[in-house]
This record gives C-alpha cells, sequence and structure tokens, in this order.
C-alpha cells in the first residue's frame, strides 16, 4: 500500500541516519543474541558441572536427611529400595551412597570433609567420576581400602596419589570414634571448588565397613535419559516406592520427674514382641521433629536369670530391659531411685554418667533380688536364646521404665545386650520425650510419616543452583533490558528528528486529505522498518558468529571464577533457539512502535495551518 | 445560493493579550467557473481567508457554504474529506511530497479516494500528459524546476475534479516567464473545464488574468469587481 512505499522511500532521504540507527539495532540484536545464547550456555554448563558432577537428576533419600545430613537418617533396607527402582523407564543409571563427616588428617594438617561411599561400578552410571582423575586412577573394585581426594584437599593436606590419609569419624551407632587410614588412590578435579576441597571417594564397602552401615544407604542417585523426561520418572519413583502406613504404632506415656508431669510417646511394632532393627534411623527422624526433646530406646527381651552361690544355684525368669543411661535418667528418671549400697564404688556417685561409660552391669528390680538372693557386687547370669551374659548387679529398683511394677526386671545398657543376644543394633521400643506443652496426638501422626522415603530432584535439592542460573538470568535480563532501551532511544530520536523535519510536509498532506491515522501508521512503519532491517542484519552475524561457537566451542576459562574458581579448559557451546530468535524479534518490534508512538503522534496532531507555515 | 458564499468571517488571533482582526466580516460570494484573484497588501488577510474557504482553519465567526455544504459546521474528519473529494489546493511552494513522483503526487489524492489502481493511473497520467508535463512522469519533486512543481501541483490539484481550486500565491515563488506559463495553464483549465479557481497574489502581472477582483484590506473587502 502507499503508505508502506512512502515509509520505505522515506528512510532512504537521510541515508547516513538511516544506516547510523540500522547499525544501531543490528548491534543491538547482535548484542542481544550473543547475550542470551551465552548465559544459556554457562547455565547448561553450570547445571551440567553440578549433576553429572555429583547430584545426578533425582535422589532418594530418608525423609529428613536432605535438611540434617546424618549417618543415622538411611535407609535401613538399601537393596529393597534399589530392586524397586531398577529398570524404571528413563531410569539410566543410579548410585547408592553413603555419607559421612570425618576429619581428615595428613601428617602436617587436619581438614572436615564429607566421605561419600560409592559403588566404583554404579557410580560412573550417574558421575563423570571416572574423568574427573588427575592422578593416580580410579578405584578397580570394592575390596582396597583406598579413597580419591580432590586437588585442594590434596593441596591443603599435602598429600598426593600413592599416600596415607588417616580419618576420624563416629559410626552408625554411635559410641567410640572410629580411626582408619586409607591410601590415596586418585586424585580429582571435579571442576566445583567446594567438592575439591571437602569430598572424599571411598569404596561403599569400606565404608559400610568402618561407619557400621552394612545394608543401609543414605543416598540412591539417579540420572535420567533426556531432562524432559525428568518428572516422567520422579512420578514413576513415587509410584515404585510408596510411602506405605508405618508398622509402628506410638502410645502416650507419663511419668513424673522432679515432681513434674513429662510426656512420652512410646513407639512399638505393632506386632506385639517384634524388634526395631537399627533404631538409631527412626531415632534420628524423631529428633527432627521440633516437638521431641529427647529420644531414647529400650530392649526388653525375655529372659533368665541365673545366680549361684557356694554351689547353690537359682534362676528366675524375667524381663531384662536394655536403656541407654544418659538418655533413660531423663525420660524415666530411674537411676536417681537406684538403691545402692553404702560401700560400693558406686555410692553417691552420679549413676547415669557412670553406667553410661561402663559395661557389664545390671541393676535388678528388688523382688528379683530377693528371690535370687543377690546383692550389689554379685554376678549373675542373663541367659537368653542360647547364650548367656555375665553382668555385675549394681543396684536395686523398686520400680522399673516403663511403669514396670511387678520387680521381675533387669536393667542393663543395651548395647551389652543387642551385642549378645540380636547381633545388631535393635529396641523394642523407642521412647520420645515431648516439649513442654507439645500436643501427643499430632506429635505421634507426624513421627510416624516422617520415617519414608523422599524423592527429590536437581532444583528441590539445590534450590541455590537454581537461584544461581536465575540469578544469571537476571543480569541478562538487565542487559538485554539496557540493549532494548538504547535501541528505543535511539529509534525514538530517529523518528523525533525526522518527524520534525517534515513538518511543512506533514502539513501538506494533511491539508489535501490524509487522515490523522494514516500518518500515524506511516511513522510506525517507517521505525518498524528500520527495525526490522536492523534486525536482520544483527541477526544474520550473530547467526555466523553463535553458528561458529556452537561448532568449534567458545573458551570462557577466564569467566570460571563464577564456578568457584574450578579448574579444567571451560568451554561452552553457545546455541541459538528458536526461543530466543522469537523473543528477540518479538521485543524489537513492540520496541520499534513503542518508541515511534510519541513521534507518530506528534506527526498526525500536527495543526494544518501551522504546519503550513513552515518551510 | 451561490457555489461558495462566505457571510461575516471574522478571524481574531490572540497572541500574548494582543488580539488581532486578521478578517474583520468578510462578505463574499462565488459562481461556478470564476477565475477570481485576491489581491491586498501583506497581512490583509489573504492566506487565513483562503485557509477559512478550504476548511483547513476556522473562523472565529461567521458561515462559509461551499455547494450547499455549510462547511463551518463540519467537525474536523468531515472537512478532511471535504479537502479531499471537493477542494484542490495550490500553495506557495513545495507542495509535492518529495519521495513520490510526479505522477505518484497526482496518484496519491485518488489512492486516498479509493479509486481502483487502473483507473487512477490513467487519469492521472492523463491529467499530466493534458497539462503538457509527460516527460515529467517519473520524475521526483527534486528533479524539477520549481516551475514544474507548481504545474504538477496544480495537475494534483485538479486530477479529482474539485469544485474550487484555492491557490495562495501559486506564482510567488516563480521567475515572471515560469509565472506567465503557470497562470496560462489556470486560465486554460478555466475555460476549457470550467474549473472554478480562487487565487491570491500581490503580482499585477497575475491579476491581468483573473476576471474578477478582490482587494482585500486590514481583514476588509474594499473593492470587488469584475474585469472585461
Ligand atoms: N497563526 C497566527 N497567529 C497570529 N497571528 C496571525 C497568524 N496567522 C496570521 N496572523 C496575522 O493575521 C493577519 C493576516 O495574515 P495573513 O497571513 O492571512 O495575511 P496575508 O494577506 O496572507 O499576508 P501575506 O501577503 O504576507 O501572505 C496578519 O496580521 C498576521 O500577522
Ligand atoms: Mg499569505
Amino acid at each position: 500500500m502507499e503508505f508502506f512505499k512512502m515509509a520505505w522511500r522515506n528512510l532512504g532521504r537521510n541515508p547516513r541516519r538511516t544506516i547510523v540507527i540500522i547499525a544501531a539495532v543490528a548491534v543491538g540484536v547482535w548484542a542481544m543474541c550473543i547475550v542470551g545464547s551465552y548465559y544459556d550456555a554457562v547455565s547448561a554448563k553450570l547445571l551440567e558441572t553440578v549433576i553429572f558432577g555429583n547430584i545426578g537428576y533425582v535422589q532418594i533419600h530418608r525423609l529428613g536427611y536432605h535438611k540434617n545430613q546424618s549417618l543415622r537418617l538411611c535407609m535401613t533396607d538399601g537393596a529393597a529400595v534399589i530392586n524397586k527402582i531398577k529398570g524404571a523407564p528413563h531410569l539410566t543409571g543410579y548410585s547408592p551412597r553413603i555419607y559421612n563427616f570425618a576429619l581428615a588428617r595428613s601428617p602436617s594438617s587436619s581438614q572436615g570433609v564429607m566421605i561419600m561411599g560409592i559403588d566404583p561400578d554404579l557410580e560412573p552410571t550417574v558421575t563423570r567420576i571416572k574423568s574427573f582423575i588427575k592422578s593416580g586412577s580410579y578405584f578397580q573394585s570394592d575390596d582396597e581400602p583406598v579413597v580419591l581426594i580432590g586437588k585442594s584437599l590434596a593441596h591443603k593436606l599435602r598429600l598426593g596419589a600413592g599416600d596415607k590419609i588417616a580419618f576420624l569419624m563416629q559410626g552408625f551407632s554411635g559410641g567410640q570414634d572410629v580411626v582408619e587410614s586409607f591410601r590415596i588412590k586418585g586424585v580429582f578435579d571435579s571442576g566445583f571448588e567446594d567438592w575439591n576441597r571437602g569430598l572424599v571417594y571411598m569404596p561403599i564397602r569400606q565404608a559400610e565397613r568402618i561407619m557400621d552401615m552394612k545394608g543401609r544407604l543414605n543416598e540412591i542417585a539417579i540420572m535420567v535419559d533426556d531432562p524432559k523426561n525428568l518428572d516422567a520418572l520422579k512420578a514413576e519413583l513415587k509410584a515404585r516406592l510408596p510411602n506405605r502406613k508405618s508398622d509402628l504404632k506410638a502410645e502416650p506415656e507419663q511419668e513424673t520427674l522432679d515432681n513434674k508431669a513429662v510426656h512420652l510417646l512410646g513407639i512399638r511394632s505393632k506386632e506385639p514382641g517384634k524388634l526395631i532393627l537399627a533404631p538409631e534411623a527412626i531415632a534420628e527422624s524423631f529428633k527432627n521433629n521440633p516437638n521431641s526433646e529427647l529420644v531414647s530406646y529400650r530392649l526388653e527381651l525375655p529372659a533368665t536369670a541365673v545366680f549361684e552361690r557356694s554351689g547353690r544355684k537359682r534362676s528366675l525368669e524375667l524381663s531384662v530391659i536394655g536403656v541407654e543411661p544418659l538418655k533413660e535418667d531423663r525420660l524415666s528418671g530411674i537411676f536417681s531411685r537406684v538403691k545402692v549400697p553404702e560401700n560400693s564404688w558406686l555410692a553417691g556417685a552420679e549413676l547415669d554418667k557412670e553406667l553410661d561409660a561402663n559395661q557389664g552391669w545390671v541393676i535388678l528390680g528388688e523382688a528379683a533380688a530377693e528371690r535370687l538372693g543377690v546383692s550389689a557386687g554379685d554376678t549373675i547370669l542373663i541367659e537368653a536364646q542360647g547364650k548367656s551374659l555375665p553382668l555385675q548387679v549394681a543396684g536395686t529398683l523398686k520400680r522399673g521404665p516403663g511403669a514396670k511394677e511387678d520387680g521381675l526386671f533387669a536393667i542393663s545398657g543395651s548395647s551389652d545386650l543387642w551385642k549378645e543376644f540380636v547381633g545388631q543394633s535393635a529396641a523394642s521400643e523407642i521412647v520420645v520425650r515431648l516439649k513442654e506443652g507439645a500436643d501427643s496426638k499430632e506429635t505421634d501422626q507426624e513421627l510416624l510419616s516422617s520415617l519414608g522415603l523422599d524423592i527429590l530432584d536437581w532444583k528441590e535439592l539445590y534450590p541455590d543452583m537454581v537461584m544461581l542460573i536465575s540469578a544469571g538470568d537476571y543480569v541478562n535480563y538487565i542487559l538485554l533490558f539496557c540493549i532494548y532501551i538504547i535501541i528505543a532511544v535511539g529509534i525514538a530520536n530517529t523518528m523525533v528528528m525526522s518527524v520534525f523535519e517534515r513538518v511543512r510536509e506533514f502539513g501538506i498532506l494533511k491539508a489535501i486529505g490524509t487522515r490523522p491515522r494514516q500518518l500515524f501508521f506511516m511513522v510506525i512503519m517507517e521505525s518498524v522498518m528500520l527495525a526490522l532491517i536492523g534486525m536482520a542484519l544483527g541477526g544474520l552475524v550473530s547467526g555466523i558468529i553463535i553458528g561458529y561457537w556452537s561448532r568449534h566451542g567458545l573458551d570462557v576459562a577466564w569467566f570460571t571464577w563464577d564456578l568457584g574458581g574450578g579448574g579444567g579448559p571451560y568451554v561452552i557451546h553457545p546455541t541459538l533457539t528458536l526461543v530466543n530468535i522469537l523473543t528477540i524479534v518479538v521485543t524489537a518490534f513492540v520496541i520499534a512502535i513503542l518508541s515511534a508512538l510519541y513521534p507518530a503522534a506528534r506527526a498526525s496532531r500536527l495543526p494544518v495551518v501551522e504546519a503550513l507555515s513552515k518551510y | 445560493m451561490a457555489h461558495l458564499q462566505v457571510q461575516a468571517i471574522n478571524k481574531v488571533y490572540k497572541e500574548h493579550d494582543v488580539a488581532t482582526n486578521a478578517l474583520a466580516g468578510v462578505d463574499f460570494k462565488m459562481e461556478k467557473g470564476e477565475f477570481t484573484a485576491l489581491f491586498g497588501p501583506s497581512g490583509s488577510g489573504k492566506t487565513t481567508l483562503l485557509n477559512i474557504i478550504g476548511g483547513l482553519d476556522r473562523p472565529s465567526a461567521g458561515k462559509v457554504w461551499l455547494s450547499d455544504q455549510e462547511i463551518t459546521a463540519l467537525n474536523d474528519s468531515q472537512l478532511s474529506r471535504l479537502r479531499l473529494f471537493k477542494v484542490g489546493f495550490v500553495f506557495q511552494a513545495y507542495n509535492l511530497i518529495p519521495v513520490l513522483t510526479a505522477l505518484e503526487n497526482v496518484e496519491y489524492i485518488l489512492i486516498l479516494q479509493h479509486v481502483p489502481r487502473k483507473e487512477r493511473r490513467e487519469r492521472s497520467i492523463k491529467i499530466l500528459e493534458q497539462l503538457g508535463l509527460g516527460q515529467l512522469v517519473n520524475k521526483k519533486p527534486t528533479e524539477m524546476s520549481g516551475g514544474q512543481q507548481q504545474r504538477v501541483a496544480v495537475a494534483r490539484a485538479i486530477v479529482h475534479l474539485p469544485e474550487l481550486v484555492l491557490a495562495d500565491e501559486p506564482t510567488a515563488n516563480l521567475d515572471s516567464k515560469t509565472a506567465h506559463e503557470l497562470m496560462d495553464m489556470m486560465h486554460k483549465l478555466n475555460q476549457d473545464q470550467g474549473i472554478t479557481f480562487l487565487f491570491s497574489t500581490h503580482d499585477p502581472m497575475v491579476m491581468e488574468y483573473a476576471k474578477r477582483l478582490v482587494e482585500l484590506k486590514d481583514g476588509k473587502i474594499t473593492n470587488d469587481q469584475v474585469r472585461n
């Protein structure tokens, strides 16, 4: 139509100005393309570093582990979980892991680290650990007592491949610290400083052994075939790992301690007499509940107590209750009620502390002591399941924990009992002391539902990453915004000048019958054409440059401070997506129109008579 | 009723509390086919009167009718239509749209009138050739002399067969030879096709062409005579 033609020809009237503004738009579009694709590439690279460096796309944990990374918050039957997820569609790899804090020591220095127990064969199905090794080599088997350490840790401890490194840590059941030395099999560089400084890989069998974690896992990291399928895989995993109704039940109990009522919740198996194995894991979950003040467990076993003196042997069926003395004292206060003879070495001592630090003791209910005819200082045998354990009587007690009144009970250290009679840590009851004012009805539901699994993807696991990436996006947006503003101001300025130079012409056009909106349209068209040509040129140049980069890569090693100074050649491959291009085209179009609105309005509203008097 | 009727027109310009009576009670009539010159000293109100008659400006008081239409009662949009369909304009200089050729400038009016492409092209070429401007068809205004531009402007002013052609000092920027050529052309159009012209001028030579002379002084008509 005529106004297109006129707009087009008007561009040719001041070629220098037109070329300048087209160049400005072209440079702007070029900058937008480059900046956009560059940030996309940096974000993708960052994501890749983190996902393929360690975290994978999805992780499975015990509920609460992600917030409180305690060794004890573990999946107690790791194999069962793995069996369920194996073969899920879109799952291309999984890696079972154990994590534990430890102090790493070399002859020259020490450093807190996170030990990561990995399966040497499965870990590479999720991460690129093998390619991170800078010196030495990756694990060859599960059996070697070796570790891989990061290059920054190696530097700090002045150690290298082949050297020995010692770790000090707490195992699953607590108690004594574990100290063990490992040979450094290799030194890695993950490209991420936090890991280079703080992460130590250990074959998972070794980690299980020293941390007492056999069969238990803290984490299963999972790889998806294509990030597009992440949600589908997550849904599949959730379906395969439903949080079943707990086979535990909770019952309120009440004790009076120092004349104050103490509210307790006793958690037991729904099946009477069935033991809870690895209660530490459950206790750890309960500790995380804001209403819980203290968590302890008791192991109650039916047993026979045997006492033999001067050839006379007496035996008695009773319940033997294993407790954790320090905690038990705060639950039921039993140790303050224990009668200890004046002449005993325990007389006047803080009984809970003394007993916690010692093994091989037993406290008998008064009735049981009477029937057996024992007094403090004697040694009795506790027999159960064909085994027997000698324990020395430390004192007597009228009423036991959990309000055992019949007197036919014995109290001992729980670890003595499970080591001898169960073979692994076990409890018949986990007792939670609630904070004052906590609602026991609500809390018991919360406690029981805190025992499931958590299936989280990388975004949920590392919102910081998402933030970092979106912070990059914000920088990107701000830059783009600046470019937009510059282009807009450039176009607006050009159009204003061009309109003011043509006041008389607009007057004539209007005088001979052109409608105001036709003039408005003509000016807008001029602006849009400027933008279109600029965009086409800018897009062409960007396309060529970005095309080159995407094929040959762009080395942005100088930029790696953004990733914490991680190492390695750092090459990104920026690409222009259709979305990028459309966004840029549409915005440039909108900018062209917006920035011409004012000049176009001016042109269309010029008073004719005045305009005609201008030459 | 006369073809053009101007009744008791006043035009007051107010600038910094000083009011100028550009037109002070103008009564004026014109019939179809007139070839009338408006003359008077600078500042006498010629341009103001032509602008009001052409619907470019509004009077402070008074009424104007053009072929039975009271144009002083029209709104902006209607005035725009009136100028497009019923009036032809020739201004003192720089009449043409610089980016369009002579042909396109003439055609422009017909485009605004939505005349079909083929017809408007034929009509425009025909007018230009009729006026002896055939060799200018594809020339841009910058490639033409001032006289050629003014003649193309006249072609544009008459291509749509308006009721009235208004020309405000059409020869003011021309030398006397070209001025003669332009006036000859306008005169011929008036003679042959009966197109009604109202033009303003200072130039006695131009006044010679007029069939009727109207003199304006201080915004009033002081003399109105038909020449033989
Ligand atoms: N926009 C305006 N604002 C104020 N005064 C104006 C305006 N236009 C015209 N005038 C005044 O109105 C009067 C008539 O002006 P006009 O332009 O109509 O005269 P003219 O006869 O066309 O003069 P010229 O021969 O110089 O073109 C003059 O006094 C002029 O100063
Ligand atoms: Mg004038």
